[in-house]
């Protein structure tokens, strides 16, 4: 089940004049999960698994809502948009933008509050998740996230009471860097160079310059996903790793995108779209590549198929190996895993997820001991593939360093 | 909100469809109670093993539940169907029970599955998989707490099929007791099947075709009719099976091409028996055009040079020639010309020595439009080359006078020194001292019997002379066609016969190790009977005259010579006379 808020959008800018009327209204939009639902929030990368596995795909899979069981399946997209692309307020520019801070109800009865944009955000409002009275659970039953919970989240997940992060992995997905499909000026890059791609060092600058090896003498326009992102963190991490060094430090070239929007590169809103390069999914390029997305400037029943105008920056890397790396000198390919975090001690909750039955939310969709959870079972896996993702169900544990 | 909508959507799925074909009978049973108070429930469903019969029961840990489970009524809107297991509690909404997915969601229709289920059409059904949850693991988390020996809920599950996210499905109800499931809603009517089969498949054009429809129910029949149709038009009215569940149709009126032929099984109790169907994809072809193919053989009449096998096919194709019941072909010669003409083959080194019988087999080019067909047998007889003195024209070849008796090495042998480069010579013959024959004779040297059997029985050899017969040439040029150019065998006589002391004509000196007594008995010949004599003198009549014979327990070799005669009519025309004399030996 997955909720948006842009029509929320709207009302706030076009009824300004109406503020009493709307605040009168006790509706909501969308839906407002019940305080038995499961609710997840977090990455933008591993969002649609959880659209698909809760509300089923476009191929006629049905995902596990469909069952029609009193409690349901809900996942909040990151962004206030289904076609996962950052929202903006009223009077934005391409030189201006005006973030629109969306926001979301967790549950029926409480106050909108933001909508978490990528996997740390999701693990940081989850630390934030305090038990209350109302929610002896919490509100957060889940977090999407595509990298591990770092070692300091994983200790505050212990000091507040948690039993620290237990965390299930649903399958993987290759990171790679992408760029335009059609004209680009990019040429194959590997982690290492794009540690220094990142930084703007000299040499690392412009296509043909001699760290880079490539013809155009185009400046590169390196793109970077918002803070908060997973895809960031894990993206930066490789190429600190790769090029020898522990901290990164970006660059004034470096521009900052929504995560996993191929529009970063093909409007040519931050450099010429030949020149643009971004971290991208590559689950994500294949749900585009697939045809679920389709024109948002149509209006309802839609557009056609939305063609991403982007591919993944593959073959043999042309620049020298730059001094200190420690990685292979290959385009750069992250093969790494799509995850739920969620706090360890819910796993032991004695709380039903649905009438008559004896396991809770967690044991019933994401790990149990006995019987097989509904992201390991074949249809919970049909429905992750289904999202352009590799299926590959595993549970990691609690706190885990690796898996 | 989605949720809203669904209800309202229900009753009006509620009658689209066809009926099941198989499955549903009369609900003998009482139903749960619950049913028929789900507005949301649209049909029920029915369970399929991997060989396409209806099951309603199985084993709890059985993954999948069914191999296939098929919905009573279709749903054309969707391809998708998703199958799920619920647990009934009384004093809950059917809508609010608590149930989990099964299965994948998987594709109708499938057209892979075996009947019946590939011939539902546009009706959801679940292909099931070894990953499906089991029902033992579905009521592991979702047990049926009810223990009322009246509501009528306890022991019940219930197993949906759903299309999208309507919230409407299809349903029935098992009931689980121990380790066993068991469908109780809708009650199952003994299924029965029926299996069509056709007399010519594929058939030509024209042709009388039977198509065999047998229906049974276990191991017995079915009273009831077959309904058969094709392409999905009745054909005629229904027949009544026999008492062996046996209908049949016959036609000749198919047209060229591929139709589906159904029988369609209707028993009599529909109370307590299911309905059933076979199909039949019949083939039917255009009629061919016949064609022809001759074979004529010449060359090769004796082994070891070529034989050329020849004639005509009245379309292009191969040509391919057998020898007798080989089915490896002799070669293969082919035909272009369109609408055919002759052809020639060459053996290369002809046949082998004896009689053939070869028929040439042609295949057309264009086998959609044309028959095969293969020649009359041809008759060609080989010879083996005549070799020595026999091999020259006008020789006097006496080939025929090798004398010898031969039973099995190492037991009993019988032999003389003639050959057929040194036959017996009886020389000249001179009229007899009457003057009423001719006669001449010669010592006969030789005869040779190695007595090696065990037993101790004595041996008995016996001779039999052939009629002589005028040598081709040997006589005068102008002997008349008339003249009597033959000698009756009884005027050849082996007499006064002798343990042999001298050299025999091969050079090598008599053995007569013997260590039995020999007797020795006469058989003088006739005195120039005619050929049309029936008599049995001498050696003659066609019977075997004893010459010698052994003694109890003898063993070795004897070695007799003897004095041949031959006597002859007058009226025989001059020239050269040669027969065979046929030496016998037996214990």
């Amino acid at each position: 089940m997955r909720m948006k808020t842009k029509v929320r959008v709207g009302l706030a800018t076009a009824a300004a004049g109406a503020m009493t009327f709307a605040m009168a209204a006790p509706a909501h939009a969308d839906y407002a999960p019940s305080a038995a639902d499961a609710v997840g929030v977090g990455s933008d990368t591993v969002q649609y698994l959880m659209d698909f596995g809760a509300d089923g795909d476009t191929g006629g899979d049905l995902g596990y809502n469909s069952a029609g069981n009193v409690n349901k399946l809900v996942s909040f997209d990151a962004t206030p948009d289904a076609n996962a692309r950052a929202g903006y307020l009223n009077g934005s520019t391409n030189a201006t933008l005006l973030p629109l801070n969306p926001t979301i109800v967790l549950r029926a009865g409480t106050n909108p509050v933001q909508r978490p944009n990528g996997s740390g955000a999701g693990i940081a409002a989850l630390l934030a998740d305090a038990n209350t009275t109302a929610f002896p659970d919490g509100e957060i039953s889940y977090v999407r996230a595509s990298r591990l919970p770092t070692g300091a989240e994983e200790t505050a997940a212990g000091t507040a009471g948690f039993g620290g992060l237990h965390v299930v992995k649903l399958g993987s997905e290759d990171l790679q860097l992408a760029e335009l499909k059609t004209g680009s000026n990019a040429v194959p890059l590997s982690a290492a160079q794009l540690y220094h791609v990142y930084q703007c060092d000299a040499g690392f600058t412009h296509w043909n310059d001699s760290g880079i090896g490539g013809s155009s003498s185009d400046s590169i326009d390196p793109i970077i996903p918002q803070a908060g992102s997973g895809t960031r963190s894990s993206f930066l991490s490789d190429i600190e790793t790769a090029a020898g060094q522990s901290t990164i430090t970006l660059g004034g070239c470096v521009k900052t995108s929504e995560e996993n929007d191929p529009t970063a590169i093909t409007s040519g809103n931050f450099g010429p779209a030949a020149d643009a390069i971004v971290p991208f999914s590559g689950s994500r390029l294949a749900l585009y590549n697939s045809g679920y997305f389709h024109d948002p400037a149509t209006a309802f029943p839609g557009g056609a198929a939305l063609s991403p105008g982007i591919k993944m920056d593959t073959g043999t890397v042309l620049g020298p190996v730059p001094t200190g790396s420690t990685a292979p000198n290959v385009a750069y390919d992250d093969n790494r895993g799509l995850f739920i975090v969620f706090k360890q001690k819910d796993l032991s909750s004695s709380t039903p997820f649905q009438p008559g039955i004896a396991k809770n939310l967690w044991q019933t969709l994401f790990s149990s001991s006995a019987g097989t959870p509904y992201f390991k079972s074949a249809p919970g896996q049909a429905l992750v593939a289904a999202a352009g993702a590799t299926g590959g169900y595993k549970d990691c544990g609690v706190n885990p360093t690796s898996c | 909100m989605r949720f809203a909508t669904v209800m309202a959507g229900a009753a009006t799925l509620t009658m689209t469809g066809a009926m099941l074909l198989v499955g549903a009978g009369a609900a003998n049973a009482a139903a749960p109670p619950f049913e028929g108070t789900d507005p949301n429930e649209i049909g029920t469903l029915a369970f399929y093993n991997s060989s396409g019969t209806q099951i309603t029961s199985g084993s709890i840990t059985d993954a999948p539940i069914a191999a296939y489970t098929v919905a009573s009524s279709a749903d054309a809107g969707h391809t998708k169907a998703t199958l799920y297991f619920y647990t009934p509690k009384n004093g809950i909404a059917p809508s609010a029970w608590t149930g989990e997915q099964s299965s994948l969601s998987t594709t109708y229709p499938n057209t892979s599955a075996p009947a019946p289920i590939n011939g539902e059409g546009s009706n959801p059904v679940v292909t099931g998989a070894a990953t499906d949850e089991d029902l033992s693991d579905y009521i592991a988390d979702n047990p049926n707490t009810d223990t009322s020996t009246t509501d009528g809920y306890a022991g019940l599950y219930q197993v949906r099929v759903k299309t999208g996210t309507s919230g409407t499905y299809w349903s029935s109800d098992i009931s689980v007791s121990g380790s066993t499931w068991t469908q109780v809603f809708p009650a199952v009517a003994s299924s029965t099947q029926t299996s069509l089969t056709s007399s010519e498949n594929p058939s030509t054009s024209g042709d009388n075709v039977t198509f065999t429809a047998t229906e049974s129910s276990g191991a017995t029949h079915q009273a009831g009719s077959v309904q058969f149709s094709v392409d999905g038009t009745n054909s005629g009215s229904p027949v009544p099976v026999s008492g062996s569940g046996v209908a049949t149709f016959a036609t000749s009126t198919l047209a060229v091409g591929t139709h589906a032929v159904k029988a369609t099984f209707t028993p009599t109790d529909t109370a307590d028996f299911s309905g059933s169907f076979g199909t039949v994809s019949q083939v039917v072809q255009a009629a061919k055009t016949p064609t022809t193919t001759t074979l004529t053989i010449s060359g090769n009449t004796t082994t070891g040079t070529a034989a050329t096998l020849s004639g005509s096919v009245s379309q292009a194709g191969s040509v391919s020639f057998f020898d007798g019941s080989s089915t490896t072909a002799l070669g293969t010669t082919t035909v272009t010309t369109t609408g055919g003409g002759p052809y020639t083959f060459s053996l290369p080194g002809g046949f082998a020595a004896g009689s053939h019988s070869v028929v040439a087999k042609f295949t057309p080019t264009d086998t959609a439009d044309f028959n095969s067909s293969q020649s009359q047998p041809v008759t060609f007889i080989t010879s083996t080359p005549a070799t020595g003195a026999c091999a020259a024209t006008g020789s006097a070849c006496s080939d025929t006078q090798t004398i010898q008796g031969e039973i099995p090495p190492g037991t009993l042998v019988i032999s003389t020194p003639y050959t057929d480069t040194k036959p017996l010579d009886v020389g000249t013959l001179a009229l007899s001292s009457d003057g009423t024959f001719w006669t001449g004779h010669a010592t006969f040297q030789c005869i040779t019997v190695t007595d090696m059997t065990s037993g101790g029985s004595p041996f008995a050899a016996s001779a039999e002379a052939n009629q002589l017969s005028q040598v081709p040439g040997s006589g005068n040029p102008s002997q008349p066609a008339t003249a009597v150019t033959t000698i009756n065998p009884e005027n050849v006589g082996l007499s006064q016969i002798s343990k042999s002391t001298a050299a025999c004509p091969d050079g090598s000196t008599p053995v007569n190790s013997y260590n039995g007594s020999v007797s020795a008995q006469d058989n003088n010949a006739a005195n120039g009977v005619p050929v049309s004599d029936p008599g049995s003198a001498g050696l003659g009549g066609g019977i075997s005259h004893p010459v010698l014979g052994g003694s109890a327990g003898g063993e070795g070799t004897a070695t007799y010579d003897g004095v041949l005669t031959l006597n002859a009519p007058t009226s025989t025309a001059s020239g050269t006379y040669t027969g065979t004399i046929l030496f016998t030996v037996s214990d």
